[in-house]
């Protein structure tokens, strides 16, 4: 380094007192401060210098969620929450193909589904933060979507029929935007909306780092290549969107369902 | 760095985060901003941050969030600085703060550079490599500015009547 001079006494000084300089070096930078009163002044400043201290009463009073901009539609979220769900409780319930298990389906199909009256209707998750201007946050994803007067029960209240064809249809128009995908009948789909509407039955527990664990197996390749698989893959839901998500499953569509029986069977391909 | 291992140290994390933040002149809310605009920074890019450099990632995303924020207010800025500085100099201790509220005040004049330099050196014990890369300046600059930093609030605290015996 250069000699102590005016342009660069502040480096020095700081070395100085932080003591790395040789015996030699600290001979030449009092020799200098010697005739550099004002330097010397700076020095016993900088020495005197209280060190600042931690601030325990300042915290970050958010949640440490990722940013995420939504860049799915809801229903897309929605269902990805519920393929999650369906993937844990996939062990307990093997209802791919009812006929080779009717007591198991029996069982399940019997349960009563909850009515609007039974079970209430899901609240609005608290905003994380009141100001308008902060940017969109995992824990602020507000839903937008109605509330209804009654939990949509779809296969007894709906013509499941006119739904399947209304849903067969846009899928077709959205496919054919993106890589083609195969769409099933809709009397195939129908057997899966049976299917995962059993799941909503099952009590399958709050285990986000399950459900987290299960999207990234999904995302990771044993749904690549599948509709849904693409779409999951644009963004990694974090464990509280998902707990968000399934908390509000009652208010899914026909699609979302739908997209989460793709997800099981495909999930349940994979693993035989 | 793993999902899990995010949501085990971003909670740590962002504390410290938010506490540099404000020590380097953000309010609450641009503070709160620049540090969850930082940690979704960490999160889209854990695959490629190791643990390790986690905490350095962030409270570097997290100053240059902020000093983005404060270059787009350049004149409310520095007219608030303005405002704080008379009001700094003209009061005494016996009007009525301690040696921690006298420590802000002197912290307030300075630069967000020495306001985040001494924050990272004292309170997180960085060394200066470690500042530097964080600030994304050289080891001579953040000597310098630390050096210029305690003179600095030094100086302000003897002005406030902080004098020999503190």
């Amino acid at each position: 380094m250069e000699t102590i001079n005016n342009n660069n006494y502040e480096l020095w000084l700081l070395r100085y007192a932080d003591g790395e300089l040789t015996t030699a070096e600290r001979a030449a930078v009092e020799a200098w401060l010697q005739d550099h009163p004002e330097a010397a002044e700076e020095l016993a400043l900088y020495a005197e210098a209280p060190q600042l201290e931690r601030d325990e009463s300042v915290e970050y009073p958010l949640s440490v969620a990722p940013q995420t901009k939504p860049l799915w539609p809801a229903v897309w979220r929605w269902s990805a929450a519920a393929a999650v769900v369906a993937l844990l409780v996939m062990p307990a319930v093997r209802l791919l193909t009812p006929q080779e298990q009717p007591v198991e389906v029996a069982m399940i199909t019997e349960e009563p589904m909850p009515t609007a009256q039974e079970q209430p209707l899901p609240q609005e998750q608290p905003m994380v933060r009141e100001r308008n201007s902060a940017p969109v946050h995992a824990m602020r994803v507000k839903q937008t979507h109605p509330v209804v007067e009654e939990l949509p029960i779809i296969l007894e209240e709906e013509p499941v029929e006119q739904l399947l064809a209304e849903e067969f249809e846009s899928l077709q128009e959205e496919a054919e935007e993106s890589v083609p995908v195969t769409i099933e009948e809709p009397a195939i789909v129908e057997q899966k909306l049976v299917y995962v509407d059993n799941l909503f039955t099952v009590d399958s527990g709050d285990a986000i780092q399950q459900r987290l664990v299960a999207v990234n197996e999904a995302v990771k390749g044993r749904l690549q290549g599948t509709y849904l698989g693409r779409r999951l893959a644009r963004r990694m839901p974090t464990g509280e969107e998902l707990l968000e998500y399934t908390d509000n499953l009652r208010e899914r569509t026909p699609g979302g369902v739908r997209m989460m029986a793709d997800m099981v069977l495909a999930y349940n391909e994979s693993n035989k | 760095m793993t999902a899990k291992e995010y949501n085990t140290s971003a909670p740590l994390w962002a504390d410290d985060a938010m506490r540099f933040a404000v020590r380097c002149g953000g309010s609450k809310d641009d503070s709160e901003d620049a540090v969850q605009e930082a940690l979704a920074t960490l999160w889209q890019r854990r695959d490629e941050i190791a643990l390790e450099r986690g905490k350095g990632f962030l409270l570097s995303s997290t100053y240059h969030k902020l000093m983005s924020m404060f270059r787009h207010r350049t004149v409310q800025r520095e007219y608030a600085t303005s405002v704080m500085s008379t009001s700094t100099c003209s009061q005494a201790p016996d009007e009525g703060f301690d040696l921690r509220e006298a420590i802000e005040r002197s912290l307030s004049v300075l630069p967000e550079e020495q306001r985040a330099i001494l924050q990272l050196r004292d309170v997180e014990g960085y060394s200066y490599a470690e500042i530097g890369e964080t600030l994304k300046l050289s080891v001579e600059r953040v000597q310098v500015y630390l050096f210029r930093a305690r003179v600095s609030m030094r100086k302000q605290l003897i002005k406030l009547g902080y004098g020999n015996n503190q």
